[in-house]
């Protein structure tokens, strides 16, 4: 990818109120965050590299954030549904479902990456979120390791 | 292929129905709610003629005998796969083994279970429809039953490919958030099903009180109400003077009045004749919302007309074609990554 590209979208970007972005091409992801700070292109971090993006970041005590994996709208319950997927201080399981991305029509699922408790829920129902917006703290509940938490599929 | 668990009481093999037969007696049968049916073929890549097994008595219980990608849509059964929640109008990947329970619905009437590449039943007429008057069609032209193993076509190319790379999971937002509910004069029970109707052949032919009483009043489902046709409580509908009509031919939606001036729906399994005088027809882009009203809920009729009914149709399409073109983009992105 050329660096005039680049330029371009991040000149996009900074016209529209988009957070991150995304691009995959044939061996190449090009992830650009643009920063709230003010000042054109200050503090603004684009990387081009080959690796697949993490889905959270790891705290030093184990707590994880969960992060949207795409831009979207988040919701905490099902359209369908009354109550909300997880609440605060609720016990999930590496895989379960803590929420949804609509995506216009779609609707995407935002996976525990590890079991233990929804330390806090970051971000409000039908709120517009960008491609790693954190959405939810994650913390490691003492009776529920997370390599040994519930598989994606049940069992 | 998946084992029917559960006495399955009323459950049948549909798919969009065998149209172009009603010249010769053969009704449409096909899915109760068309739009459900539809996104569930969307959901997993299938094509559109796909058939699925629609659901209208729960709890329901089937076991994957092997690999499966499934889409469950229309009414929401807190369905779980094993333990694990399954989400309403949403596709996932079932293990061999695995059992899915469908619950007593929280919203709506009737579930769609489609599996990858559709179930495998014969085609009759052009469809996999079952008929369950002329016994044929659908699984050996009848309701399913306990022990039933009923095939999957499996998946096709693309379909496979997709699930080597680990079958996506994902939904879509049901229709009622997309297409815009008829809103009744005057406004009555806000649970209750609303439809547009089309005034029909003998509608002047009722007095004036009942005709009002007809817009105007919720109409109860009785428990007499299935794919036949929906039989309706409510004001009595007495015609100006007694009508009589020779047989003719009847599509579904037809409202008809009995003599004893209580209407009935006709819906997919009906006759594709009847002799009862017609009051007004519930608009085929509605028929779908009577297909999601239970037994025991209200309906209420909104008088419409035929351009309105044309672009009612077409806003099922807009909707229909929205999710086609997501989810076709949603799931050749994760083909490419």
């Amino acid at each position: 990818m050329e660096i005039n590209e680049i330029r371009q979208i991040v000149s996009w970007l900074d016209e529209v109120d988009i957070y991150s972005i995304e691009l995959t091409r044939a061996g190449t992801i090009l992830r650009v965050k643009m920063s709230n700070e003010a000042g054109p292109f200050a503090h603004r971090s684009a990387c081009a590299n080959h690796d697949l993006p993490e889905a959270q970041a790891v705290a030093s005590d184990g707590a994880v954030t969960v992060t949207a994996a795409s831009v979207g709208v988040f919701l905490r319950v099902h359209p369908y549904r009354a109550s909300p997927l997880v609440s605060e201080g609720d016990a999930v399981q590496k895989g379960d479902i803590v929420g949804l991305l609509r995506v216009a029509q779609l609707l995407l699922p935002v996976y525990a990456p590890q079991g233990g408790l929804i330390a806090s829920v970051m971000v409000a129902d039908g709120a517009a979120v960008g491609f790693g917006t954190p959405l939810m703290a994650l913390k490691r509940s003492i009776s529920n390791d997370s390599e040994t938490g519930g598989q994606r599929n049940g069992n | 292929m998946i084992e029917i668990l559960s006495s399955a009481a009323l459950s049948t093999v549909q798919d969009q129905g065998r149209d172009g037969y009603l010249r010769y007696g053969v009704g449409t049968s096909g899915a109760m709610d068309r739009i459900a049916l539809t996104v569930a073929n969307l959901l997993l890549g299938n094509s559109s003629d796909a058939a699925a097994i629609e659901i209208p008595i729960f709890p329901f219980r089937v076991r994957f005998l092997e690999d499966t990608a499934f889409a469950l849509t229309g009414a929401d059964c807190l369905a779980t796969l094993d333990e694990r929640s399954i989400l309403p109008w949403w596709t996932v990947q079932a293990k061999k083994g695995q059992v899915l329970r469908l619950g007593s619905p929280a919203v709506g009437a009737r579930c769609y279970l489609a599996l990858a590449g559709g179930v495998d039943t014969p085609m009759v007429l052009g469809s996999r429809s079952t008929q369950l008057r002329g016994e044929f069609g659908g699984f050996q032209g009848r309701n399913l039953r306990k022990g039933d193993v009923i095939g999957a076509i499996g998946p096709h190319a693309a379909q496979a490919k997709l699930s080597d790379a680990g079958m996506p999971e994902f939904g879509v937002e049901p229709p009622n958030f997309f297409l815009t509910s008829p809103s009744p004069v005057p406004p009555g029970d806000a649970e209750a099903t609303v439809v547009r109707v089309l005034p029909a052949g003998e509608y002047d032919c009722y007095e004036a009180a009942s005709l009002e009483a007809f817009w105007r009043e919720d109409w109860k489902v009785t428990p007499d109400s299935d794919r036949y046709g929906y039989r309706l409580a409510g004001p009595t509908l007495n015609s100006r003077s007694a009508i009589e009509k020779r047989s003719h031919g009847i599509v579904p939606g037809v409202i008809q009045v009995p003599h004893r001036g209580q209407p009935i729906i006709q819906l997919r399994d009906a006759q594709p004749s009847g002799g009862y005088p017609k009051i007004g027809t519930v608009i085929e882009a509605d028929l779908w919302r009577i297909g999601q009203t239970r037994i025991g809920s209200r309906l209420r009729f909104v008088k419409t007309s035929y351009e309105d009914a044309l672009s009612a149709l077409a806003e099922n399409e807009r909707y229909l074609d929205k999710v086609a073109n997501l989810v076709a983009l949603y799931r050749s992105s994760l083909l490419t990554t």
